[in-house]
């Protein structure tokens, strides 16, 4: 199967590891989705502020070169109350968004979470790397999808019940992130 | 944990003894021994440290005045936020707004929470539950939720030009999320926090950039400038009162949840623009919270089935026998899925 650019940004979007090999021998057979993934992946943690001193200068350079390639837009967005996108909406950049509407299969094996994989923070760059990321089993289907997921009727549903839940984490006091920050927050489109 | 320690101990000079060894390595074993348990022994006070952080951070949220600005991510998406505190020693006032994108507002006065999307044309007035002050998390003890997560202080940092203690709490299994949270070295406010995947990806960040604290709130700072004029208004004035028995009403039962996780509310609610009540059951490990909703489908085709997600909130929807079930979580995506679907109806 080959992969198109929406699934791949899905699969890096995702924090799903997957355990279907079929989907990753597609990137990784794939020069242009292969530096894709590790781009994507670069991008994402710049953003995160995750990058560490180590990187190497190619990298950076070629991420110059693709920003001064690209044309700088300026588009004034009107913002909705909705933090559900539908899956055919997904662009490209969603890999780097946090709102993804996505269809998973995976089993539930819960080998214990080390302090190590925690602090050790993962820096996905040169190609040699990619390819040991590519052997961990994944899987991704988009099965799930129902194509009603990007309807109004969905999204005021789906944002009435993030309201409720976040209702709840107010009254509970739970540290993190305080509850209305998220109601305030509601994603743009 | 030392008593498994020292009888592992004893039998290894036992094991060692019928071989007759030297007995050097034992004294090396013996010092090993005595920094592991020192070790140990730092871990037990590290969590202590961290959950006393945590406590008094609790109370610096809700009795302190503080005025700040903070900025909010999830992914790509970055919003910049001032909010407001003022406790007079009976009540607390507090007030939020987006200092980015449209004019959005929450002002909660006590009880009474107002909600003003400028852009969407709307004020929701809302009544909550009071505010549950002295517990930490849902006042479970330390002991309990060190079953599940790893508390430890990760250093000293600075936060908005302040300094800060970070703490890590990451939990034991990959079916939670981590949360890193910067706590003020001064007034013990949180300055930061990030809630982390099993990878240490951020999935979501709450960072001050400007922080005053103790300064005098006048009344005036925590009313809203946006005027609502042609709003459409909801009101919910009185907060729904909680169901007693863990099975509702209609007989539907949540039928797996990850271990720790235990029930914390169960409300009948009514949702703006719907007049079918809402089943909401809430459950909590004291850190995380996983919200599980069942309503009865007006249509079928009114459904909703699959995964959403926001920041480090999840969901995913299903239909079981005319019934619509969304489970709402600040938990990994497959741990939402597993919850939804061991959700069953009782038939008796």
């Amino acid at each position: 199967m080959k992969l198109d650019h929406e699934t791949l940004s899905i699969i890096v979007d995702s924090e799903l590891e997957t355990q279907d090999p079929r989907k990753f021998e597609s990137i990784a057979a794939d020069q242009e989705l292969r530096s894709k993934w590790a781009r994507y992946h670069l991008i994402g943690d710049v953003l995160r502020d995750n990058l560490t001193d180590v990187a190497p200068a190619h990298i950076a350079d070629g991420i110059r070169t693709e920003i001064e390639r690209e044309p700088t837009i300026f588009i004034p967005q009107r913002r909705r109350r909705s933090w559900l996108k539908p899956i055919t909406g997904l662009a490209i950049a969603a890999s780097i968004a946090s709102v993804a509407v996505i269809g998973v299969k995976r089993s539930d094996v819960d080998p214990a979470l080390s302090d190590a994989t925690v602090s050790a923070i993962p820096m996905q760059l040169p190609d040699d790397q990619i390819a040991k990321v590519l052997e961990e089993p994944i899987t991704v289907s988009l099965d799930d999808i129902n194509p009603a997921l990007g309807t109004p009727h969905t999204k005021r549903r789906l944002n009435g019940y993030l309201v409720k839940f976040n209702e709840q984490r107010s009254s509970f006091g739970v540290p993190g992130v305080n509850p209305y920050v998220r109601i305030v927050g509601f994603e743009s489109q | 944990m030392s008593l498994v320690l020292t009888l592992m101990y004893e039998s290894l000079v036992l094991n060692l003894n019928r071989f007759n060894l030297p007995r050097r390595p034992l004294v090396v074993s013996g010092v090993a021994l005595i920094l592991f348990l020192c070790a140990d022994v730092a871990k037990a006070t590290d969590s202590r440290t961290a959950s006393k952080l945590m406590q008094s951070m609790r109370s610096a949220t809700d009795t302190l005045n503080y005025n700040g600005i903070f900025i909010y991510q999830r992914g790509a998406q970055i919003d910049a936020m001032r909010i407001m505190h003022k406790f007079d020693g009976r009540e607390e006032r507090e007030r939020l707004i987006s200092l980015s994108g449209p004019r959005r507002e929450v002002i909660r006065d006590g009880q009474r929470v107002t909600y003003f999307f400028s852009d969407d044309r709307e004020v929701r007035i809302e009544r909550t539950e009071p505010k549950d002050f002295l517990s930490v998390g849902l006042g479970d003890s330390i002991e309990y939720l060190t079953e599940i997560y790893t508390f430890s202080i990760a250093g000293e940092d600075r936060v908005a030009g302040r300094s800060a203690t970070a703490i890590n709490i990451l939990p034991k299994k990959r079916n939670r999320y981590g949360y890193q949270l910067w706590i003020d070295d001064e007034s013990k406010l949180l300055l930061k926090s990030v809630i982390l995947n099993r990878r240490g990806e951020a999935l979501e960040q709450v960072q001050f950039v400007e922080l005053l604290v103790n300064e005098d709130l006048p009344d005036v700072l925590f009313t809203s400038e946006i005027e609502g004029a042609g709003f459409t208004q909801y009101t919910n004035s009185s907060p729904e009162p909680s169901i007693a028995s863990v099975v509702d009403s209609s007989g539907w039962v949540v039928g797996w949840l990850p271990v720790g996780f235990k029930m914390r509310n169960h409300k009948l609610q009514t949702m703006v623009e719907s007049d079918v009540p809402v089943s909401h059951m809430v459950y909590s490990d004291g850190l995380a919270m996983v919200s599980v909703f069942v309503e009865k489908l007006k249509a079928r085709s009114l459904s909703i089935q699959g995964f959403s997600s926001m920041g480090a909130v999840n969901a995913f929807s299903r239909v079981a026998e005319n019934h619509q079930i969304t489970v709402v979580g600040e938990v990994p995506i497959p741990m939402v899925r597993k919850i939804a679907s061991s959700v069953e109806h009782l038939t008796h």
